[in-house]
């Protein structure tokens, strides 16, 4: 007699059955474990490199800083006087003029116009309203000592012609006082003029947030995160904080002193992680501090 | 006659589907492992690379504060703890043209791996 009852026992049957959910079980758990650990590696990847450009970033933007010095050899009247790049410098907030490009004079400037040929005018971008401007005043050409850098704001920005007849970019200025008055006669064709967009870096709070955020305060925008989140306010280390010291790197009153700008930059995740060496989900954060020696040399 | 079809696996193959299946799993844990290492290096090496830069930074601001540059007798070889990293700073005597100096700035700090030691070369202009 051949028996044919092929297929499984109901015994066969269950154990499979076990060890088919154990392993799925297993296996679940794994992928599981392997997602959080996942998003909790870009997390932290994501925080280091959010401070880590905070870092870079900053730097670069403030590293130009400086002041515009008028030496009373120069002649004009308003000797000696600055005129600094740091307009506002408090913990939280600063604001400053960023060089954005340089060009060179192509006729003889007047008290309201800087003439620069096109071809010259180089940088992050071109001169727009509301920037200001260094313009070199050479006066003695035999001597640098009383070469001074005088600033003026753009008012409006159009096209010209070179006394060669090639294009320029004639740009409609104002001087601040009687330097206007003065400068311009000394001033050579062929000097450089720089052009500069007042900025804002700020740490505020956006979407129950906190940010670095930034700011185009010449042409008026509106600020913009930088890059973030950012611890917040009432956490122990507040998210971003400035410092501004002076030669001796003592804490500095004024903008003129300012030589170095130090900051802390204290980045978190964007969510609840897991991290090393605990269980329990929470959100890490990465405090990074630098600084960054200012230029500031007579220009 | 009874006929025995048994078929299936064998001891031995089930074995070494588990060893295998083990192995792999293993693999994919130890690859995740690695790579919660590597951010964890980064991280320290990230500090460690901004307490170097703000040791440079802060160099060049006190190479520039006397005139002539590079005069002020805290412009020198010297060394700090700063954030749990250790850094030493050593500056060049001056070069034949006294326009510049060098400046090392080596870094010592502690990861999964040991201790690890970075070194941030530059030049600091005294002219």
């Amino acid at each position: 007699m051949t028996s044919r009852r092929r297929g499984f026992t109901l015994v066969e049957m269950l154990v499979a059955l076990v060890l088919v959910t154990a392993v799925v079980g297993v296996t679940y758990a794994l992928l599981v474990q392997n997602q959080r650990v996942s998003r909790a590696q870009i997390e932290h990847a994501g925080l280091q490199d959010n401070v880590r450009t905070g870092a870079l970033v900053v730097a670069n933007e403030l590293r130009e800083i400086g002041y515009d010095s008028i030496p009373v050899s120069s002649g004009l009247a308003v000797s000696p006087s600055v005129s600094p790049d740091l307009l506002v410098m408090l913990s939280g907030r600063l604001e400053y003029k960023a060089m954005r490009g340089i060009g060179f004079t192509c006729t003889a400037p007047t008290a309201s116009e800087l003439r620069l040929q096109r071809t010259t005018v180089l940088g992050a971008r071109q001169p727009q309203a509301g920037d200001s401007v260094t313009a070199h005043v050479e006066s003695d050409s035999a001597t640098a000592t009383d070469d001074a850098w005088v600033h003026a704001v753009i008012t409006s920005v159009g096209n010209g012609v070179c006394a060669g007849g090639s294009p320029a970019v004639s740009l409609q200025v104002a001087y601040s006082g009687a330097v206007g008055a003065l400068a311009p006669a000394k001033m050579s064709v062929g000097g450089p003029v720089r052009y500069f967009e007042v900025m804002e870096l700020r740490y505020y709070k956006s979407g129950g947030k906190s940010w670095l955020g930034s700011r185009s305060v010449s042409a008026g925008g509106v600020i913009e995160p930088m890059l973030g989140p950012l611890a917040d306010s009432t956490a122990g280390v507040r998210g971003l904080t400035f410092t501004y010291l002076d030669r001796n790197g003592a804490p500095a009153v004024l903008p003129n002193d300012v030589r170095e700008i130090a900051w802390t930059l204290k980045g978190v995740t964007g969510g609840a992680v897991r991290n090393a060496g605990t269980a329990a989900l929470a959100v890490d954060s990465l405090a990074l501090s630098t600084s960054v020696a200012l230029r500031n040399t007579l220009r | 006659m009874i006929i025995h079809r048994r078929r299936g696996f064998t001891m031995v193959e089930v074995m070494v589907a588990i060893v295998l299946l083990t192995v792999g799993v293993m693999a994919l844990v130890g690859s995740s492992a690695m790579v919660s290492r590597m951010i964890g290096r980064g991280r320290e090496s990230t500090l460690a690379v901004q307490v170097a830069t703000a040791r440079v930074e802060r160099l060049r601001r006190i190479a520039a504060s006397t005139t002539p540059r590079c005069s002020s007798p805290g412009f020198t070889t010297d060394s700090a703890i700063t954030a749990g990293v250790s850094e030493r700073w050593i500056v060049d005597p001056p070069a034949a043209s006294g326009l510049s100096r060098g400046v090392s700035v080596i870094v010592t700090y502690h990861d999964a791996r040991g201790l690890v030691h970075d070194t941030l070369r530059t030049v600091v202009l005294c002219g």
